[in-house]
């Protein structure tokens, strides 16, 4: 008898470890799920397992105890994965791979969210206090609307990070993502001093837009230093409407070259990496003259310093 | 003042529709810092490609070709921050002008010639134009 139950046993453990057969079944409890978010070029990635309430009401404080290190998700440990260098909540976290954990408590002020870098942990090894994990307080908030699957999302992106929030059932848990960027959006008022002032510009069409009707023409643009940015604002820009003033931010990439930034109500929306500005000076140092190139460095905009009011 | 809108955004210059399409193509630089190579003393432009080696890619790229053609000391000391370097025969910027290079489809590459070109008939010496360079596509 004994034999049979361990014949028995060993069949039903190598069937478990058998890849899935064509056709055969594959529903699990917990389905896995990715959800991914890119930022500036810095990836976010997590990776987990989506346990469903199924009717259990007594989540926080029953089925998981107060105090547990319980992973926010079902089966291998729910994974973090950055790109780049990020910060969550204003922590510090470097490119790499974690598994995520929670360490729940009575107190919703009092919770806390756990990185470890050892990133492949089933979901019941409850990892204790490590020098190399990453600890931060978080509060356990209280949503309008129940979600019956335990979920991850990006409810809000930014040009300079993002909300990573968990939801399951009633229980909403959100971090702050911020990511490294790119290229810097803010200059100090000594950087940006060369720069600032009025320019008359002259915008040369392409041939195709030639084709299209354009004509060359002459529209001004004030430089200066507002909030620790370099902004750009371009008068004249719309024949029809002489109100309309196209605003973007200047971002400085060094020996006078900058990237274009679209604004969208005061923060940075987008930038445009394949159009740039090249401010050239004059022999005092002083800027005199400025250039818009296209990613070949074909000129599109050519324009001069002028005196205000003089244009 | 009314507010910017994406698509009126992209409507102010000339050049932003071709620029969407190198967007679209890949990344501006190959992501890493550029290595710039010494230039050969010996090296001339012979290897250059010109006339029918570019039929079909318009007279603009021809006449990248002729902008590095003038200047192949500086072409060679410079490094490309482009997909080329990945390739076998790249040894600098002249080269991905040569067979084998992919400068008559890629932006980064004439983008680099054309504003070598700019600083070197300025009088600029080599490394303020690789400084340039470097601050532009590095």
């Amino acid at each position: 008898m004994r034999v049979r139950l361990g014949g028995a046993a060993l069949c039903l453990a190598a069937a478990l470890l058998l890849p899935p057969q064509e056709g055969q079944a594959q529903v699990r409890a917990s389905e896995a799920a990715t959800v991914r978010q890119t930022v500036d070029g810095t990836e976010l990635t997590l990776e987990y397992s989506r346990p469903s309430l199924r009717g259990r009401g007594d989540l926080f404080g029953g089925q998981i105890p107060w105090g547990l290190v319980w992973t926010p998700g079902a089966n291998q440990a729910t994974t973090f994965e950055a790109s780049g260098d990020v910060t969550l909540d204003g922590v510090s976290v470097p490119a790499g791979r974690y598994s995520v954990w929670m360490v729940v408590a009575e107190d919703p002020r009092a919770w806390e969210l756990v990185l470890d870098p050892r990133a492949d942990l089933y979901h019941t090894a409850h990892p204790g206090p490590t020098d190399e994990q990453i600890r931060l307080p978080v509060d356990r908030q209280e949503a309008g609307i129940s979600l019956e699957t335990l979920t991850w999302y990006f409810p809000t992106v930014r040009a300079t990070g993002a909300d990573l929030r968990l939801h399951w059932g009633t229980t909403l848990v959100e971090v702050e993502v911020g990511v490294e960027p790119t290229v810097p959006s803010t200059m100090s008022r000594e950087a940006a001093e060369p720069y600032t002032g009025e320019y008359q510009l002259v915008r040369l069409p392409s041939e195709q837009a030639q084709a299209r009707g354009m004509e060359q023409d002459t529209t001004r643009l004030v430089v200066d230093w507002e909030d620790e940015r370099l902004l750009g604002h371009w008068y004249g820009l719309d024949p029809g409407n002489a109100d309309f003033v196209f605003d973007f931010v200047l971002l400085p990439e060094g020996g006078g070259f900058f990237q274009m930034g679209m604004l969208m109500d005061g923060e940075l929306a987008e930038v445009f990496p394949d159009s740039f500005w090249e401010f050239i000076p004059g022999p005092d140092d002083r800027v005199t003259s400025v250039e818009v190139r296209d990613a070949r460095d074909v000129l599109g905009v050519r324009g001069w310093r002028s005196e205000p009011g003089s244009g | 003042m009314f507010p910017t809108t994406r698509r009126r955004f992209l409507r102010i210059l000339p050049g932003v529709p071709l620029a969407l399409v190198a967007t679209a193509a890949g990344p501006l630089s190959a992501g890493r810092r550029t290595e710039h190579p010494d230039p050969r003393p010996d090296i001339d432009a012979s290897g250059v490609l010109s006339g029918e080696d570019l039929a079909g890619f318009g007279p603009d790229v021809a006449a990248v070709y002729d902008l590095v053609r003038e200047m192949p000391q500086i072409a060679d000391g410079i490094g490309c921050s482009c997909g080329c370097s990945y390739m076998p025969s790249y040894r600098s910027l002249l080269t991905c002008f040569h067979a084998g290079g992919m400068a008559m489809g890629c932006h980064i590459c004439q983008g680099t010639a054309r504003l070598a070109h700019r600083r070197w008939t300025d009088g600029q010496p080599l490394e303020r134009i690789r400084a340039a360079l470097d601050a532009r596509y590095g």
